[in-house]
């Protein structure tokens, strides 16, 4: 039963998505990938089969995370503002459900703008004549578990403040988070114990969307694929921290006016 | 109406001379004494926006070539904290690159398990990432990077390491066809920044390692010196070592050239500069050629053994002042 309206709900951010035409901004994005690309060629393929894949794994990277924040963003704040929320409560659905409907349509859009952006990014490296490898179908398997953190992490962020915000936030987090951890690594050792426990409570809480990226082990020779625990450790932490984002959002949207 | 063509006559007019005289701000934006690689741009405001663009992205480009000479092990430099605390870099077992690379005192940026307090989350992001312990670590084949050398330096011509450590990259291969490929893109980023004492350096020290050329070699220090001179009050501390090395390359060039009164002028410009370097205070002690094998031993021992004692001496006076 849950599971109807679950798929009624994120069929409608789907819909909705490719009414506002957001499918152009990845196909713009993957037009740029491919320009990038001749623009590379122009130097001369022989010898930047590497720079290649790692440039691809970089693009990718960047413009999911950019495409999975604009989606996840605005789903909330534009129900309430547009006042399409007053229909979608008024049938037998708890709000709770009404986010989790949200965050998978904002997931699945996200999705297929990532896979399209893989399609082109592939097309571009075949021109590059770059040898696909086993460890490239899992770091898009493993990237598709980030971007659902980050899609719930927006989520979230928008419950809390205007969509502007929560994007700024989102994209701060989601490119700054391992900077943060890095930096807090480093300066770990340099603190007093009674202050080290916060460092710890702050990577701890922050977004560890770095481990989701198999980019640089792609992208560079020789390495191989994650094993199948890590893998269950990584789904298990997607959704682990994405059911606590969904509670943190509902906390506040139950109470919510709207 | 009709003054629209007028109007997109002027304007393309002007669109036109703007074109045509923008070669002039090639001495805004590119400044004219380029000494050093990445503040280059930070010389003039208005090459901001373009220079930052290129600055920006070679320095990218820089960080990736190092992450590819480590098949992706991201590498960062010990803090000054970590270095009080005596912790050591990784090392690397190769020494050409050990030079160029400076890898002395590089960490790997994600952690050992033993110095990261993440746990959990650190295993995980060691297992996804490209991780390994580096220690005594070698390199992935560089010639791989010499494309990314050229493009950096494409991009940015004053980005001097760019010159100086491609061409150390491309001067792995010891084969003539390899010195004379290493010269080539060295002389090219020469014309760019004739004046840069690092390439010149690195220049002079492919012609005496290599080539044996000394004459050469001593052309090229000779204008390294004069640039030396020239910028002594602003040079960076890694300019001002390797002006050092300016002085202590023309001194052994001249010694072995068998020119003394050059060596002793080299040497005694080089000591008014950088008063405290050893190797230049050694070399103004030199011997004369003219002593035999046996009187230059002889001479070299007296001079290793006050050497030494002075050595004990300052040590025992820093102990004391601790």
């Amino acid at each position: 039963m849950k599971f109807r309206i679950y798929r009624a709900l994120a069929r409608a951010v789907v819909l909705e998505s490719i009414r506002r035409k957001d499918l152009w901004v990845v196909a713009i994005l993957g037009f740029l990938i491919l320009l990038a690309s001749g623009a590379l060629g122009f130097f001369g393929v022989q010898g930047l089969q590497l720079f290649a894949k790692d440039l691809a794994a970089s693009v990718l990277s960047l413009f999911s995370a950019v495409v999975a924040v604009l989606t996840s963003c605005r789903l909330l704040p534009e129900e309430i503002k547009q006042r399409t929320l007053y229909p979608l409560l008024a049938r037998p659905i708890s709000r709770l459900d009404l986010l989790i409907g949200k965050l998978l349509g904002a997931v699945i859009v996200t999705w297929i703008a990532f896979l399209m952006l893989c399609a082109l990014t592939a097309v571009a490296l075949t021109t590059f004549h770059v040898q696909f490898e086993p460890i490239m179908i899992q770091y898009i398997i493993i990237k598709m578990m980030g971007l659902v953190v980050l899609c719930a992490l927006s989520l979230t962020f928008s419950a809390y403040m205007t969509p502007q915000a929560a994007a700024t936030m989102s994209i701060i987090l989601a490119f700054g988070s391992g900077v943060i951890v890095r930096g807090l690594i480093m300066a770990y050792n340099g603190v007093g114990p009674a202050t080290q426990w916060i460092y710890k409570l702050i990577a701890a809480a922050l977004p560890q969307l770095g481990v989701f990226d198999l980019g640089g082990r792609a992208a560079n020779i020789g390495w191989s694929p994650v094993s199948g625990a890590v893998v269950l450790q990584l789904f298990l932490y997607m959704a682990t921290y994405t059911g606590a984002m969904v509670l943190i959002a509902w906390a506040k949207f139950r109470r919510q006016a709207v | 109406m009709a003054n629209v063509p007028l109007v997109v006559g002027f304007a393309c007019s002007l669109a036109l001379a703007a074109g045509w005289n923008a070669t002039n701000l090639r001495t805004v934006i590119d400044p004219p004494h380029p000494v050093a690689g990445l503040d280059v741009n930070d010389t003039s405001a208005s090459a901001s926006l373009l220079g930052q663009f290129r600055t920006n992205t070679s320095s990218w480009l820089w960080l990736r070539t190092d992450l590819y000479l480590h098949n992706g092990v991201e590498l960062r430099p010990l803090t000054n904290s970590e270095k009080r605390a005596g912790m050591q870099g990784v090392g690397t077992s190769e020494k050409d690159l050990s030079k160029a690379l400076n890898e002395d005192s590089v960490v790997t940026s994600i952690p050992s398990p033993h110095r990261d307090f993440r746990g959990w989350f650190g295993d995980l992001d060691r297992a996804t990432a490209p991780y390994k312990a580096m220690k005594n670590h070698s390199h992935n084949n560089p010639e791989q990077a010499i494309p990314l050398f050229r493009l950096m330096t494409w991009i940015d011509p004053n980005f001097i390491e760019g010159w100086t450590v491609g061409s150390t990259v491309i001067a792995r291969d010891r084969s003539n066809n390899g010195t004379e490929k290493a010269i080539q893109f060295l002389n090219e980023g020469l014309k760019q920044n004739p004046e840069s004492i690092s390439i010149l350096n690195e220049l002079a020290f492919t012609y005496i390692t290599r080539k044996k050329d000394l004459h050469t070699a001593v052309q090229y220090l000779e204008l390294s010196r004069v640039s030396a001179v020239k910028y002594r009050g602003t040079l960076r501390d890694d300019e001002k070592e390797e002006a050092t090395q300016v002085y202590r390359w023309l001194g052994l060039c001249y010694r072995d050239l068998g020119e003394r009164e050059k060596m002793i002028q080299a040497v005694q410009e080089g000591r008014s500069m950088f008063p405290d370097d050893a190797v230049l205070a050694i070399l103004a002690d030199q011997p004369p050629r003219i002593l035999t094998d046996k009187g230059q031993a002889a001479w070299e021992k007296l001079r290793t053994d006050a050497a030494k004692g002075k050595t004990a001496q300052t040590e025992a006076d820093a102990h004391n002042l601790n």
